[in-house]
C-alpha cells in the first residue's frame, strides 16, 4: 500500500513539473513576453526597462530557475494590474468559488446518482427513459445558455430568484445549478452503466441465491462495486467545476477565481492568470492522488499488486 | 467501411439512422453552405431604425423578420443561417486537426511502446489535467481574436482525449494475431500501420469525431460567448447569446434563440454519434 | 423408500426477447431424493441451467418468465411463494454453486465475511456464534488455517480455493438441497477430481439432496445415482446412473454415448452427432430430436412422444420404448 502511494506521489509530482513548464511557456509561445506585458505602443526604451525589472533579458532556463525557486517559496509573483502578490488575489477569491463549487457537485451528484441508481434498477422504464433524454440534453447545452436561461425564466420572468451577485443561500441556487447542469448528466450516465454493470455480474447472483435481503444486495454489495468509478467522477468533477466556473461566475456576476481568470486575460494581466493555470491543475492532480489512494482503500485488488 | 458495394452499400450503411437528428444535422449543414449566399440580409450591416422587432409570433412582429432583429437592427434569421457556417467550420476543421494530431500520438505511442509511449503518455496526463477552459482563455486571450486561432486554440484543447481512446484501441489492436502475421511475411512498420492499424481504427475515430464535433462546438461558442473567440460583428452564436444577454428582460430572444440552435446541432450530433457507435462497434455489428 | 425433497412437475421457463419467445425449458418432470444426487446432463443451450435457476426463482425477468409448472419442496409448491418467503428458502434450505469460481465472489469483501453473511440473515435467532460456525466450514472444505484465511479477499486465492469456498457458503446453512450449476468446468481437471471428491463426502456426511448439472457425463458417472438426459427444453430420458451407461435407450442419449472418447479404443474420427441443435424460437412439431435422429418414424414429427417407462426407475420419451427399445 506505501509503496503504491509513493509511486503515485511521483507521478503526480512529475505531472506537476510538466505544468509548469506549460505554464512558463505559455506568455513565450507567441514570442517576446514584453509584448504581452506592455502597452503596444511602449518605446523600446521602457521595453528594455521592464525587461531588465522583470528579468526577461535572462537566458530562458534561468528565467524558469527564478521561477521555479519562487514557486517552491510560495512566491508566485506578482500582478500586474493589481500591483499584490498574485497568490493573495487568488486565495482571496478563492473562497467563493469553492463554495459554489461545493454546492455544484452536491446538487449534480445526489440528483445524478439517485436518477442513476433507479434507472439501473429498471432498465427500459420510465424513469429510465427520462434519466437518459435529460442527460442527453444536459450534455448538449452550453453552460452559459443554461445560466442566462436560468435567469430568464427564474429572475427576469418569475421573479423568485436574484439574478446576480451574492448574499445567501438565493443567490447560490441558480448559479450551483448551472455549473452543476452538465455535470448531472455525466453522473446519471456514468452510475447508470456502472450500477448495470455490477447488478449482471455473478457475485450479485450468488448473493441473491444467498437469500440476502434485496436492500443488503444492492447497498452492501452492488453499491460498493459500482461506486469506483463514481468516486473519480466526484474528483474530476469538483476540479472541473473550477474550470467551468469561468463562464457562470462571468454570469452571474459571482466573485470568484474565474471571473478573476476572465478579467485578467482581457486585462492582460498574465502572472495572475500563469498562477490560476498552476493552482488549479495542481489541484486536479491532487485531488486524483487522493482518490486513487481511497481507490486503494476500497478496492483490496489494488492494494495488493 | 461500406465495403465497396457502391449506392446498395451506401443505402444498407444508413439503414436505421435516427431521422429527426440526422434532418437537423443536414439542415445545419445546408445553412452553413448555402445560407450565406441566399440570405435576405447582410448580417453584419446596422439599420437601426428597425431594431429590436419581435420574432414573428409576438406582438409586433413582422413577415420581413420571422425571427426578428438585434439592437443594431440586424436580421436574426439571417445572423443565425451564418453562423451556423462558422459554428459547423470551426467546429469541423477543430475536430479535424485535434483528430489527427491525436491519432498521430496515438499511433506512434501505442505501436512502437517503451520510453515514447511512457514520455507521450504523461504529456497527454498533463494536458488532460489542466483545466480545458481555463487554458483556452488564456491561450486565446494571448493568441488574439480571430477564427484561425480559434480553431488552433480548439485543437490545442482536443487532441488529447483523442491520443488517450485511440492508444487504448492500439494497444488492443497490437496485441492480435493478424499483426503478428503481417510482421513475419515482412511487412514494413509503414506499411503495417497503414494498410492494418488505421482501417481499424477509423471506425473509433468517426464516433469519437462525432462525439467531439458537439463538445467542440460548445466550446468555441463558450470561448465567443466570453470574448476571446470569434470577434464581433461576426455572427457567431456564442458572442449573439452574449451580445443578447444585457437585453434579457426586453428582448430575449436575441440570447434565447442562438443558444437553442447551439442545443439543437449539438443534440444532433450526439445523438448521431451514439447511432455511430452502436452501428460501427463490432461488437454490435456482428449481433445484427 | 427415500423421502423426496424436490418435485418438479411440467416446468416452463420462456424467455421473451425481440425475434420471438425462446421456450428454454419446456415442460420438465423429475424428482430428488434425500440424499441423494440428481444428475442433469445435456448439450450448452439445452435448458439445464435455466432449470436450475427456476428453482430458486432466480430467472432474468423481465424477459424470462417461469409460465407453468409446479415445484415442490417437500410439499410447498415454490411457486406460490411471496419474494420475501423465497428470501428465506434461498441460501437456507435451498442452496446454489456456480460455475466460475473466479467471479462469484465479490472482490470488495474478506471470504469470512461473505461466509458469514447467510448465517447471520438465516440464522440470528440461532445462538451459534457465527466465527465458530464459519471456522467449521471452512475446514469442512478442507481450507488450511481457517483463521488467517478467513480474512483474505478473493482475489489471493487459487480457483479451486475459491470453488470451495463457494461450497461452504452454500451449505453454511445445512440446506437441504444443493445445486450445482457446470461446478467444475472452470476448474483444472486435477482441482476437479478433489472437488467432486468433496461433494460426495459432504453429501454422506451431511446427507443433502444434491443436483448437479453438467455437459460432463464423466462426472455424471462419478457423483450422481440417478440421471436426467435433457434436450432442447425437454427431459427426455431418465435413469439411474448405471442403468443408463448400461443400457441407454433414448436415441440422443445413444449418440451421446457415442461420441465419448473411450479409453483405451482408437477411433479415426470422433462420432458427431449430425444437424443442430434446434432453435428454441421456433420449434418444430413432434420430437425436437427427430430432424437428427437415426431412427426417426413418421410420427415423431406429427406429436410430441409421451414418458414411457422401459424399465426399472427408467423413462424415455420417445416411440421406440413401446417396440423394445432403440438399437
Amino acid at each position: 500500500m506505501q509503496r503504491y502511494i509513493l509511486k503515485r506521489l511521483a507521478q503526480t509530482l512529475v505531472t506537476i513539473w510538466i505544468v509548469t513548464v506549460v505554464v512558463f511557456m505559455l506568455t513565450r509561445i507567441t514570442g517576446d513576453p514584453v509584448d504581452l506585458l506592455l502597452n503596444p505602443m511602449a518605446s523600446e526604451e521602457d521595453r528594455a526597462v521592464a525587461r531588465k525589472a522583470w528579468g526577461l533579458d535572462r537566458p530562458a532556463y534561468i528565467q524558469y530557475w527564478r521561477y521555479i525557486s519562487g514557486l517552491m517559496r510560495g512566491d508566485f509573483g506578482t500582478s500586474i494590474y493589481w500591483g499584490e502578490p498574485n497568490l493573495k488575489i487568488f486565495l482571496e477569491r478563492f473562497g467563493a468559488t469553492v463554495q459554489l463549487a461545493t454546492f455544484a457537485l452536491l446538487v449534480s451528484a445526489i440528483t445524478g446518482i439517485t436518477i442513476g441508481v433507479l434507472s439501473a434498477r429498471a432498465p427500459g422504464g420510465k424513469i429510465d427513459t427520462f434519466g437518459r433524454a435529460w442527460a442527453l440534453a444536459g450534455q448538449s447545452m452550453p453552460t452559459f445558455w443554461v445560466g442566462i436561461m436560468l435567469i430568464l425564466i427564474f429572475a427576469v420572468t418569475l421573479r423568485i430568484l436574484p439574478t446576480s451577485g451574492t448574499g445567501g443561500f438565493r443567490h447560490l441556487i441558480l448559479p450551483g445549478f448551472t455549473l452543476g447542469w452538465y455535470s448531472m448528466a455525466a453522473f446519471t450516465r456514468l452510475t447508470r452503466s456502472s450500477m448495470l454493470n455490477v447488478l449482471d455480474s455473478e457475485y450479485i447472483k450468488m448473493c441473491r441465491i444467498k437469500g440476502l435481503p434485496e436492500r443488503m444486495v444492492i447497498w452492501k454489495h452492488a453499491a460498493k462495486n459500482a461506486s469506483l468509478p463514481i468516486l473519480t467522477l466526484l474528483g474530476v468533477q469538483f476540479v472541473q467545476f473550477l474550470s467551468g466556473s469561468l463562464v457562470t461566475e462571468t454570469v452571474f456576476a459571482w466573485p470568484g477565481v474565474g471571473r478573476l481568470a476572465v478579467w485578467s486575460v482581457y486585462n492582460r494581466d498574465y502572472p495572475v492568470v500563469q498562477t490560476i493555470v498552476l493552482i488549479v491543475s495542481s489541484g486536479y492532480l491532487f485531488v486524483n492522488l487522493f482518490i486513487d489512494i481511497l481507490y486503494a482503500y476500497i478496492d483490496p485488488r489494488i492494494r495488493y499488486e | 467501411m461500406f465495403e465497396g458495394r457502391g449506392m446498395g452499400g451506401l443505402k444498407e450503411a444508413l439503414k436505421g439512422i435516427p431521422l429527426i437528428p440526422a434532418t437537423i444535422l443536414v439542415m445545419v449543414v445546408a445553412a452553413g453552405l448555402l445560407g450565406p449566399s441566399v440570405v435576405p440580409y447582410d448580417p453584419v450591416e446596422t439599420n437601426l431604425p428597425d431594431s429590436f422587432l419581435p420574432p414573428i409570433w409576438k406582438e409586433g412582429g413582422r413577415m420581413t423578420h420571422p425571427l426578428g432583429t438585434d439592437q443594431f437592427g440586424r436580421d436574426v434569421l439571417s445572423r443565425l443561417v451564418v453562423g451556423a457556417r462558422i459554428s459547423l467550420l470551426v467546429g469541423c476543421m477543430a475536430v479535424f486537426f485535434s483528430g489527427f494530431f491525436g491519432t498521430v500520438v496515438a499511433i506512434t505511442s501505442g505501436y512502437l511502446g517503451g520510453s515514447v509511449d511512457a514520455f507521450l503518455m504523461r504529456m497527454t496526463d498533463a494536458m488532460l489535467s489542466m483545466p480545458y477552459l481555463l487554458i483556452g482563455v488564456a491561450l486565446a486571450g494571448i493568441m488574439g481574436p480571430g477564427l484561425i486561432n480559434l480553431v488552433i486554440v480548439l485543437a490545442v484543447l482536443g487532441w488529447a482525449s483523442y491520443a488517450r481512446v485511440i492508444r487504448s484501441e492500439v494497444l488492443r489492436l497490437k496485441t492480435q494475431e493478424f499483426i503478428a502475421l503481417a510482421r513475419i511475411a515482412g511487412c514494413s512498420t509503414v506499411r503495417i500501420l497503414w494498410k492494418h492499424i488505421f482501417p481499424n481504427i477509423a471506425n473509433t475515430m468517426i464516433v469519437l469525431g462525432t462525439l467531439q464535433l458537439g463538445i467542440t462546438i460548445i466550446l468555441a461558442a463558450s470561448l465567443s460567448f466570453l470574448g476571446m473567440g470569434v470577434p464581433p460583428p461576426t455572427p457567431e452564436w456564442g458572442l449573439m447569446v452574449a451580445e443578447g444577454r444585457e437585453y434579457l428582460s426586453t428582448a430575449w430572444w436575441l440570447a434565447t434563440l442562438p443558444g437553442t440552435c447551439i442545443l439543437l446541432t449539438c443534440l444532433a450530433a450526439n445523438l448521431l454519434g451514439d447511432w455511430l457507435r452502436l452501428r460501427l462497434d463490432p461488437k454490435y455489428r456482428q449481433r445484427a | 423408500m427415500k423421502e423426496i425433497i424436490l418435485q418438479v412437475e411440467d416446468l416452463r421457463t420462456y424467455f421473451s426477447t425481440k425475434s420471438g419467445v425462446v421456450k428454454a425449458v419446456d415442460g420438465v418432470n423429475f424428482s430428488v431424493g434425500m440424499g441423494e444426487t440428481l444428475g442433469i446432463v445435456g448439450e450448452s443451450g439445452c435448458g439445464k441451467s435455466v432449470t436450475a435457476l427456476s428453482i430458486l426463482r432466480l430467472v432474468p425477468a423481465p424477459a424470462g418468465q417461469i409460465v407453468g409448472g409446479k415445484i415442490f419442496l417437500r410439499g410447498e409448491d415454490l411457486l406460490k411463494k411471496t419474494e420475501k418467503q423465497m428470501q428465506k428458502i434461498r441460501g437456507r434450505r435451498i442452496s446454489m454453486i456456480l460455475q466460475d469460481p473466479m467471479t462469484s465472489l465479490d472482490p470488495l469483501f474478506t471470504i469470512g465475511d461473505q461466509l458469514a453473511e447467510p448465517i447471520r440473515i438465516h440464522q440470528r435467532d440461532q445462538t451459534t456464534d457465527v466465527l465458530t460456525r464459519v471456522r467449521e466450514m471452512l475446514s469442512l472444505v478442507k481450507i488450511p488455517s481457517p483463521e488467517t484465511r478467513m480474512n483474505d479477499y478473493p482475489h489471493q486465492m487459487s480457483g479451486g480455493m475459491r470453488q470451495r469456498i463457494v461450497g461452504a457458503i452454500a451449505l453454511a446453512c445445512q440446506p437441504e438441497l444443493l445445486i450445482a450449476d457446470e461446478p467444475t468446468t472452470s476448474l483444472d481437471v486435477t482441482i476437479q477430481a478433489q472437488f467432486l471428491s468433496l461433494l460426495k463426502d459432504i453429501q454422506d456426511t451431511l446427507g443433502v439432496a444434491m443436483i448437479v448439472v453438467t455437459h460432463d457425463f464423466g462426472i455424471v458417472a462419478k457423483i450422481c445415482h440417478r440421471v436426467a438426459v435433457m434436450y432442447a427444453g425437454k427431459i427426455v430420458e431418465t435413469a439411474d446412473v448405471k442403468r443408463l451407461f448400461r443400457n441407454p435407450t433414448h436415441p440422443y442419449t445413444i449418440a451421446l454415448m457415442k461420441s465419448l472418447p473411450k479409453l483405451g479404443v482408437e477411433v479415426q474420427r470422433l462420432f458427431t452427432i449430425g444437424g443442430q441443435p434446434p432453435d428454441l424460437r421456433h420449434l418444430t412439431k413432434g420430437c425436437s430430436f427427430a430432424p437428427r435422429c437415426s431412427q426417426v418414424m413418421d410420427i415423431c414429427k406429427i406429436e410430441y412422444p409421451p414418458q414411457t417407462k422401459v424399465g426399472d426407475d427408467h423413462y424415455i420419451c420417445c416411440y421406440l420404448a413401446g417396440k423394445g427399445g432403440a438399437s
